[in-house]
């Protein structure tokens, strides 16, 4: 199994391959349980999510670079420490704040996504357990396409 | 007062001269510069009147008190205590971005500010009372720190408490998972120990002004 850095973000492919393919790599899965290497063209960045108790909501804040020649949509999101997790905005008027969720992102080639507080964030819906720091938290991010990319992220303080 | 306000009157028209396009290219923007650097000297050298990094309410504002039971069995008061300011936010516990931003960043205010800030009354008030019971809003609050107070009072308390400060919130429509969100007034009100708001600090202001105000006013 290779060593990666801290900070790297193992990265699953799944979906749209052929069946031939699927077979090959589920048979590869098997065999060794290595993850595959980032098929996808995003690097992710600054990965983290914030310190929460159990049955509460969290967010998740990272960012995601689209180094590809084409435009990538995300259109779902999911975590194995909350129930549901959605991809929230924080907008602000007048003084006033509200979320908006947004169903479907699409990260244009050779651009950024940055979800920092304030902004941005994969909301966590009813956490499943305490988030302590220290602790890590894997996100799944579905394209549209049907691929998939994998996200651990570090919890950190509130 | 009146001497402050033709301060602002002339910073506010350095300020907007600004924007205009066109208006001399750079050497008019240095001249702005230099009659802006010079208010600020004026001010600077005027001095006496405090001045705040949050956003200043002059005259300050008188808000009532409320009283909100707590887990304790004790009663949370807001009546003022003479040598204890209060910081007040009002926000929800499924509130994942804002609410736990602006507590985190009342730590950090918090921490910097060292022992003095013990004297500083850390108030979180729930707008979302159906959801948020006394025992959640408290927890929710020490998770930031042990010090802070977190309170959901009744209906009538709550909709009494926010119209004092000023405050809305509204209930939004969420996704099937997220039930409902709150839209709320995101800023945090800085009261005085007479019970007057003097400062109000919007989201994003960030804890470092919170924190040389807490340290001015102490």
């Amino acid at each position: 199994m290779r060593l990666l850095p801290p900070g790297t973000r193992r990265v699953r492919t799944r979906g749209v391959w052929p069946l031939g393919g699927i077979a090959v790599v589920a048979a590869t899965a098997v065999a060794c349980a290595a993850p595959q290497e980032n098929h996808t063209p995003l690097q992710v960045r600054d990965a983290w999510v914030r310190a929460a108790d159990s049955g509460a909501t969290g967010a998740a804040y990272l960012t995601l670079a689209n180094g590809d020649t084409a435009d990538i949509a995300i259109t779902g999101w999911s975590s194995s420490a909350a129930v549901a997790a959605e991809l929230h905005e924080t907008m602000q008027h007048q003084g006033m704040v509200h979320m908006s969720a947004r169903p479907a992102i699409v990260i244009a080639r050779d651009s950024t996504l940055t979800m920092i507080p304030g902004g941005l964030h994969v909301m966590l819906i009813e956490l499943r357990r305490a988030l302590v720091v220290g602790d890590t938290v894997s996100l799944i991010a579905t394209f549209a396409d049907g691929r998939t990319l994998d996200v651990r992220a570090p919890v950190r303080a509130p | 007062m009146k001497r402050k306000t033709r301060q602002r009157d002339a910073i506010r028209q350095v300020f907007e001269a600004a924007p205009r396009p066109l208006a001399g290219g750079p050497s008019g923007d240095l001249r702005r510069l230099v009659g802006l650097l010079g208010v600020l000297v004026v001010m600077t050298a005027c001095g006496g009147e405090r001045q705040l990094h949050g956003v200043m309410v002059e005259p300050p504002r008188d808000v009532a008190s409320f009283a909100f039971a707590q887990p304790t069995g004790d009663s949370l008061r807001t009546a003022p205590i003479a040598g204890r300011p209060m910081l007040v936010f009002f926000g929800y516990t499924h509130c994942p971005d804002v609410c736990p931003t602006t507590l985190a960043d009342w730590k950090r205010a918090k921490q910097k500010v060292g022992a003095d800030a013990a004297k500083v009354r850390f108030v979180f008030v729930t707008v979302d009372p159906e959801r948020d019971t006394p025992q959640i809003a408290d927890a929710y609050a020490k998770q930031f720190d042990p010090s802070f107070v977190g309170v959901s009072g009744d209906a009538a308390t709550t909709a009494a408490i926010m119209a004092s400060f000023g405050v809305t919130a509204a209930k939004e429509t969420g996704t099937a998972a997220s039930n409902y969100l709150v839209s709320h007034s995101a800023q945090a009100f800085l009261v005085d120990d007479r019970g007057r708001v003097i400062a109000m600090y919007p989201f994003g202001i960030g804890w470092d002004a919170l924190a040389a105000d807490l340290e001015s006013i102490l």
